[in-house]
């Protein structure tokens, strides 16, 4: 049952940064293999204010937040958006060189030994079978809430309508007269900032080291191929299954390190059986 | 030659071929005509390979050929060339050229690694007939530039040159003369038609430009809404009265 | 000092051949590889599991004898069948989609042997890895000597020419024209005739092959392996020296390798460690080798030695030339 418990808060916290991913890969469309450890940096920085800066968690969080997304802008401007007329697998490249980079100064400056926030210990409450802390709680409910909020802004604000059209097509978008330019820089802006945010998140559910980003990459694009890529409903539906069957595996003991394995296997039975994913492609991608 | 019976084509919800049946009788010259949209590349490539019909057979030479990749299609004798140029930009003219021969004995892992004297001799055979037909199309002193170099009427002097080298027995063209100059469409013509005269080759044609169908074509099948609107030779196709709504205004 | 210089050519000697494979993969064919390290990883991992001598291993209180000091020939044939096997496995389901999806799961691949090395302790003694890994003739020239490290250099210089002779070969001939159509434009070359999966599984299982050797000949280098060793950091370095050498350019996939595992890596362990950080200086390294494959990305992202046109007539012409019997 615990294991059902550790499914259900990871599948959460999966689904935020997974929505995320794919939103920022159906409009940019290419895989950013740097999303991972933009994860990372989200937590990393938290710890930064939270822990060497001694200020309160939340505010914290707030602040690595907002610098994620001013970073995943920079990205942006200085990388990926030059290097656009090059092709999807140009970009891949350099968001590879990318992931490297953060990974590597996560490395020369905090260290390869797992950190922690500076927050209280809690004792579990007894929610239904499942034991969880308050901030495992806070955790899934602001996840999912996010998520929610991702789909809300994608149907009814003005800025979601522009990327559902940027990523649709985007001469036929520049022409109506989109700011398609401010489009990336939001999409960017959002797609860093819930990585940030899903950083934290996972940060505070497992350890936290330079090789967590990169982990959690792994199984965000098991999730996104799952669902269908380019398909936002499909990543949370994809990110809930490899959450729940990655935690869910543990129970065979044999199976216990292989979660990342587990995760794979489906994606890979995926590609096999239904390239398409379980919800198919959305759109084009 | 090629028939391709009761052909549809669904794309989500839009049906882009609609129970489509056509016949191209062995050594004749067809033309392919209609608005856009009328479905005739869907048409070329449910024939060709790159899709699968929903429904419907295409038959080659006797053979079902439905459903079959585009490498086993071009093994059968069926050739294609694409409406948008897809030349090899980052190779040279002859590089593009060379590849579409057939039977090449050093694509062969083991045969190409040590290079064995079949296979330099076929190379030798092979760049002689390039050369041959890139003379032919004027193209032989760019014939080691990148095909990325090249004007929008030679690109489409390359297809043709690629799609010649395959040594077909039939040939799908799609739109050959599109943004050629006069000149170079008499020359397409007289090419088609050398072809047809020495080599027996059949042709379907997809085209624009009447005088190039209405010369060249010994039988005309005109599609709209993805299904076929009428068929025959010139003459008919001119007067008949469906063909010119259709049409209404782009001279027929 | 000696040593040290031939232990840095050897090693960038093995990378080499890494980069070339890769080369074959990507700057031939267009296949997105970023799981060089799990082909790295499987072949050192059977030369050494074939090669080492017998060794213990618990796993559960269970006790394992790792190693079965099989003669090195067999080590290094293995490794290249093994991972040319691999190869094969992995293309399969993936040389059909898109190649953005070969990149997802090659990386996947390579993640998940690392962790099969460190978990089955009964058959690779998991973090605390191999040792007395074979060298090649080993009888006459003992392990830990001066000419046993000059005869393992002049192995690996032999192979990796023959590798090299190869790679060139293919690059001019047929077989390599339709790789490059591949890349180019995978449906033109389609109707072309050319069967793509084919022609793409065989450029994926060749590069297997000597991604295979290379990681026997560096079991042999080192002559103890652990997991750490493979770790994706390595995939991305060899990226980057292709990159940056120039995909698609054999001698610039040697450039490539020569300056930033010669210069950038090896180097620069001459700087000092900063006390009490002891992994800033690699990292530090690493930093600017990600900054180095960006920059380059940017500016010339050809790399420093473009790839060679081919001009048909001449590669035809010297192939003449040369065979004149007389």
């Amino acid at each position: 049952m615990t294991y059902l418990g550790f499914g259900i808060i990871t599948a959460a916290v999966l689904a935020l940064p997974a929505v995320s991913l794919s939103l920022l890969t159906r409009n940019c469309k290419f895989f950013n293999l740097a999303y991972g450890d933009q994860l990372g940096l989200g937590a990393y920085l938290a710890l930064l204010f939270n822990v060497s800066l001694g200020l309160n968690f939340p505010a914290s969080v707030i602040l690595a937040v907002i610098l994620s997304a001013i970073l995943g802008v920079i990205f942006y401007r200085v990388i990926f958006k030059p290097l656009r007329e090059h092709g999807s697998l140009v970009l891949l490249i350099a968001s590879l060189g990318l992931a490297f980079i953060i990974h590597n100064s996560e490395l020369a400056i905090w260290g390869p030994n797992p950190q922690k926030y500076n927050v209280p210990f809690e004792a579990g409450l007894h929610i239904g079978p499942f034991i969880m802390t308050p901030i495992q709680l806070t955790v899934i409910g602001l996840s999912l809430a996010l998520t929610g909020g991702i789909f809300a802004m994608l149907r009814y604000t003005g800025i979601g309508r522009a990327m559902r059209a940027t990523a649709d097509n985007l001469e036929l978008a520049t022409i109506r007269g989109v700011n398609t330019e401010r489009t990336f820089i939001w999409t960017w802006a959002i797609c860093s900032a819930t990585a940030g945010l899903g950083g934290v998140f996972l940060a505070l559910i497992t350890t936290l080291t330079p090789w967590t980003g990169f982990t959690t990459l792994l199984l965000l694009f098991a999730a996104l191929i799952l669902g269908g890529v380019g398909n936002l409903v499909g990543a949370l539906v994809g990110a809930i299954i490899i959450g729940l069957a990655a935690e869910c595996s543990a129970i065979l003991p044999a199976l216990a390190p292989y979660k990342i394995a587990v995760a794979f296997a489906i994606m890979v039975a995926c590609l096999l059986l239904r390239p398409s994913g379980i919800l198919g492609k959305e759109r084009g991608f | 030659m090629l028939k391709a019976e009761n052909l549809v084509k669904n794309f989500g919800g839009l049906r882009a071929v609609n129970h489509c049946s056509i016949e191209v009788e062995k050594g004749s010259i067809v033309g392919l005509i209609g608005p856009n949209g009328a479905g005739k590349t869907t048409l070329f490539n449910l024939i060709t390979g790159l899709y699968k019909p929903d429904y419907g057979r295409v038959i080659f030479k006797g053979e079902d050929i439905t459903g079959l990749r585009p490498d086993q299609i071009y093994r059968k004798g069926l050739t294609r060339t694409f409406q948008l140029t897809r030349e090899l930009k980052g190779m040279s003219l002859l590089e593009n050229m060379m590849l579409a021969f057939r039977n090449q004995k050093g694509e062969n892992l083991f045969k190409g690694i040590l290079n064995l004297r079949s296979v330099r001799e076929q190379e030798r055979e092979n760049l002689a007939k390039a050369l041959e037909i890139l003379k032919t199309l004027g193209l032989y002193e760019l014939r080691n530039e990148y095909a990325a170099s090249l004007s929008g009427g030679q690109r489409k002097m390359l297809e043709i040159g690629r799609a010649l080298a395959t040594e077909p027995e039939m040939l799908l063209l799609d739109e050959p003369t599109a943004g050629a100059t006069a000149g170079e469409t008499g020359k397409l013509m007289n090419l088609i038609n050398n072809m047809r005269e020495e080599k027996g080759v059949t042709f379907l044609i997809v085209e624009h430009k009447m005088e190039v169908i209405m010369n060249l074509c010994d039988k005309i099948i005109v599609m709209n809404h993805g299904e076929k609107l009428a068929e025959g030779k010139a003459e008919e196709i001119r007067q008949d009265q469906r063909v010119r709504e259709v049409y209404l205004g782009t001279g027929a | 000092m000696l040593p040290f210089i031939i232990g840095i050519m050897t090693i960038v000697a093995i990378y080499c051949i890494l980069v070339l494979a890769l080369n074959m993969r990507w700057g031939y064919c267009g296949l997105l590889d970023f799981g060089v390290a799990g082909f790295f990883l499987i072949g050192a991992y059977t030369t050494a599991i074939l090669t080492s001598a017998p060794s213990e291993s618990f796993l559960f209180g269970v006790r394992y004898t790792v190693g079965y000091g099989l003669p090195w020939p067999i080590g290094l044939i293995a490794a290249a069948a093994v991972s040319g096997l691999l190869a094969f496995i992995i293309g399969i389901p993936t040389l059909r989609l898109r190649g953005d999806y070969l990149a997802i799961v090659t990386i996947g691949v390579a993640e998940i042997l690392r962790y099969v090395a460190i978990q089955e302790k009964w058959l690779t003694r998991g973090v605390q890895g191999i040792r007395n890994i074979a060298r090649p003739f080993e009888s006459f020239f003992p392990t830990a000597s001066l000419p046993s490290d000059i005869i393992l250099l002049v192995f690996t210089l032999a192979i990796l020419a023959l590798f090299f002779l190869i790679a060139n070969r293919l690059y001019k001939s047929p077989f390599g024209r339709v790789l490059r159509g591949i890349k180019e434009d995978e449906v033109v070359t389609s109707f072309l005739g050319k069967p793509v999966f084919n022609f793409k599984m065989l450029s994926f299982v060749l590069g297997g092959i000597y991604m295979g050797v290379a990681g026997a000949l560096f079991a042999m280098y080192t002559t103890a392996i652990e997991p750490y060793q493979f770790i994706p950091t390595y995939t991305f370095l060899i990226w980057g020296c292709l990159i940056v050498g120039g995909s698609g350019n054999n001698w610039g996939a040697i450039l490539g390798t020569a300056l930033i595992t010669g210069f950038f890596w090896q180097a620069t362990r001459f700087l000092p460690s900063i006390a009490g950080q002891p992994q800033l200086i690699p990292a530090l390294r690493f930093i600017a080798i990600g900054v180095l494959l960006i920059v380059v990305l940017r500016l010339r992202p050809q790399g420093l030695l473009p790839e060679k046109p081919i001009k048909v007539e001449e590669v035809i012409d010297t192939d003449a030339k040369s065979r004149k019997p007389g």
